[in-house]
């Protein structure tokens, strides 16, 4: 572990048991073994389509849901089995349903203020006051909605509050789940600058997860993809958008409509398209069955993630 | 419009003007917007949430409520007002002409009925002279041509064990099942992946070439502007700001409100040191409009005029239209357009 790193999760696994469509039981796993590094004052951008495990991976290491196995250390701290209570405050998080994640029937002042209250308890009302009126100064909101009920809002303005509820208690490292998937590209836009002007003002580290590439971008240092389960690719913003090695990262970028009519699409990759893609193969790569590039070995052996460039790592057998 | 190309119009709204009536007073929805669809062609209705852009679609299939009132216009489909008709036929129309299909699959299945007896159900309905197997064998070859690939299997199954991407290719081949003129399809995409959403783009292409569909596509994201229409109108606060050939739009786009929706689509091709732009503001209350232009209280531009009057609709090319101050002024003057 370096100096550097605020966050490094070693060899995570979770899975989960459910039945199937016979009755019969089986294990999903969600996550199946990922170890990275989030660096501090970064943005670790994380990829993948919906069930590749990239929003159990952010509930996990923030121990909403516990992990089978493998170990999460933060800031020195090995918290895989710790009570998490000290750590509540320094790791927070920003869900995908603005509306679903704000209790409806509490106004926007008590919400941004619970927080606040629980973690410093020593603050009078009016210190409280004057701190959430700042809070929602800083998320863009007026004075005037601190007394207003969460759906009196626009799915970006309550975005805006679950921002102002997350950096109330003054966190060092925030896991965002897919806070934009859900809104318009004007409020995306919005809510992007305001979250990278927050990250420079209160020096914040991210994991920024969601589907879309062109999104996580704008605002990832580094990208990391999963595919069911497993981290495949690995490295800076400009290394995996300009120069991607998986043959499943390309299909990723290649989904993102080009906004200019003339240029079409060069090419259509096969992607993973329904539920019933979603088993593990037996053995072998996980991507082989809809990669065109799949040799021999892609079938036979699971590649393991190594260096292809200084700080570009991939998981590939045919680089 | 070109004179020659108005008989081929399929459906023609004029001046529909749509409002609801709230506790705070009228909020007028639509404001007597106007555009046409003809034969075999991609419309896309572009804006922010809020816009007007469903509202302004719902009422062509009569499927607004109270407090939803429309004040006027007409929507003319194949030369025949469909506003206003009732509800026997309101229903002759729906389904064999005009289709829809919605942003959210989940809410338009019925969860205690299967996948095949509610598409089967859609095809006895429209057709009466049809077998119950007949109808079987059309569903499953309509499954077909939306990919999926076990079509007798899922006609068994029912909605919740779909994921939202199999579904809304289950919606799709509902909707086509009678072979519908047009097609209006509000964000059909907005709650999917990137690359679901990639899987469906194309599959609506294919299908809207081959069946010769008319489409009314209807989203706030550029990107998928770019992928399907033909033609685009660019809805903001409940008026049409500017109409044009996607071509016109994309690379000579008069009003900044077009221009700067379009540069907030994030792109894989920009430089990472540019931000993402963004509009300053929220979008107007609609129920606080004032006399002036609907986007002077965001645009870049807005001067003394803008928040006085409503700019009048300048036509720039043949096709073309924008409803904005700065080329009402240089419409006569023919000079370089503003740039954001």
């Amino acid at each position: 572990m370096n100096a550097s790193d605020l966050l490094v999760v070693e060899n995570l696994k979770k899975s989960y048991k459910v039945r199937d469509k016979t009755g019969r039981r089986m294990l999903i796993k969600a996550v199946d073994g990922v170890s990275l590094a989030v660096l501090r004052g970064e943005t670790l951008g994380l990829v993948g389509e919906s069930g590749c495990g990239k929003s159990t991976f952010g509930r996990t290491i923030l121990r909403l849901t516990e992990p089978d196995s493998g170990r999460i250390i933060y800031d020195g701290a090995d918290i895989t089995r710790a009570d998490m209570r000290p750590y509540r405050r320094r790791m927070q998080i920003v869900f995908q349903d603005p509306y679903g994640s704000l209790d409806p029937r509490s106004r926007v002042y008590n919400i941004v203020e619970e927080g606040l209250r629980a973690n410093f308890p020593k603050y009078s009302a009016d210190r409280l006051r004057e701190i959430v009126m700042e809070l929602l100064e800083s998320v863009g909101l007026e004075a005037s909605h601190a007394y207003r009920y969460p759906h009196e809002f626009s799915g970006g303005q309550q975005q805006r509050i679950g921002i102002a509820r997350a950096i109330a208690v003054e966190p060092e490292f925030i896991v965002c789940d897919e806070p934009v998937s859900a809104l318009d590209v004007s409020y995306q836009a919005q809510i992007i600058s305001l979250l990278k002007r927050l990250q420079d003002t209160l020096s914040l580290t991210y994991l920024f997860i969601s589907h879309d590439l062109s999104v996580v971008r704008y605002i990832s240092d580094r990208i990391g993809v999963m595919y069911l389960g497993k981290l495949i690719e690995l490295g800076t913003s400009e290394e995996v958008t300009l120069y991607p090695a998986h043959q499943y990262t390309k299909a990723l970028l290649h989904a993102v409509p080009a906004a200019d009519p003339r240029a079409g699409r060069a090419k259509v990759y096969k992607l993973t398209d329904d539920i019933e893609d979603l088993s593990i193969p037996e053995k072998g790569c996980r991507y082989c069955r809809l990669c065109e590039k799949a040799a021999p070995v892609c079938f036979e052996e699971e590649p393991i993630l190594r260096e292809v460039a200084p700080g570009h790592s991939c998981a590939c057998h045919i680089l | 419009m070109d004179k020659d190309s108005m008989s081929d119009i399929l459906l023609d709204v004029r001046e529909l003007d749509v409002s609801f009536d709230t506790h705070t007073g009228k909020l007028h929805a639509v404001n007597k917007i106007s555009y046409a669809v003809r034969e075999g062609e991609v419309m896309g209705l572009v804006g922010e949430s809020g816009s007007g852009k469903t509202v302004s679609s719902y009422s062509i299939l009569g499927l607004l409520k109270p407090p939803a009132v429309i004040n006027g216009g007409r929507v003319l489909y194949k030369g025949r007002d469909i506003l206003g008709l009732s509800n026997k036929e309101a229903a002759a129309i729906r389904g064999r002409e005009i289709s829809m299909i919605f942003q959210n699959p989940m809410s338009c299945f019925d969860p205690v009925f299967t996948i095949g007896s509610q598409m089967t159900e859609t095809v006895l309905a429209n057709d009466k002279t049809a077998s119950k197997a007949e109808a079987a064998a059309r569903s499953i070859d309509m499954l077909r041509e939306v990919s999926i690939r076990n079509p007798g299997q899922l006609m068994r199954r029912y909605s919740y064990e779909l994921s939202g991407g199999m579904l809304q290719r289950v919606m799709i081949a509902m909707a086509l099942l009678c072979k519908p003129k047009l097609l209006i399809a509000d964000e059909p995409t907005t709650a999917l992946d990137v690359t679901i959403q990639a899987a469906i783009i194309q599959i609506l292409k294919k299908l809207q070439k081959q069946h010769n569909m008319a489409m009314l596509y209807i989203t706030h994201n550029f990107g998928i502007v770019a992928e399907i229409c033909d033609r685009v109108s660019v809805m903001c606060g409940g008026y049409i700001v500017e109409q044009g050939s996607t071509d016109d739009i994309f690379y000579s786009s008069a009003h900044p409100y077009t221009q700067l929706l379009m540069k907030m689509v994030p792109r894989m091709d920009t430089p990472l040191s540019e931000p993402l732009p963004y509009i300053e503001g929220l979008p107007s209350d609609p129920t606080a409009l004032g006399e002036g232009c609907v986007f002077c209280t965001r645009c870049p531009y807005s001067r003394d005029i803008c928040r006085e009057k409503k700019p009048p609709e300048v036509s720039l090319a043949p096709g073309h239209t924008a409803s904005c101050w700065l080329r009402a002024d240089n419409a006569s003057a023919e000079s370089g357009r503003p740039s954001v």
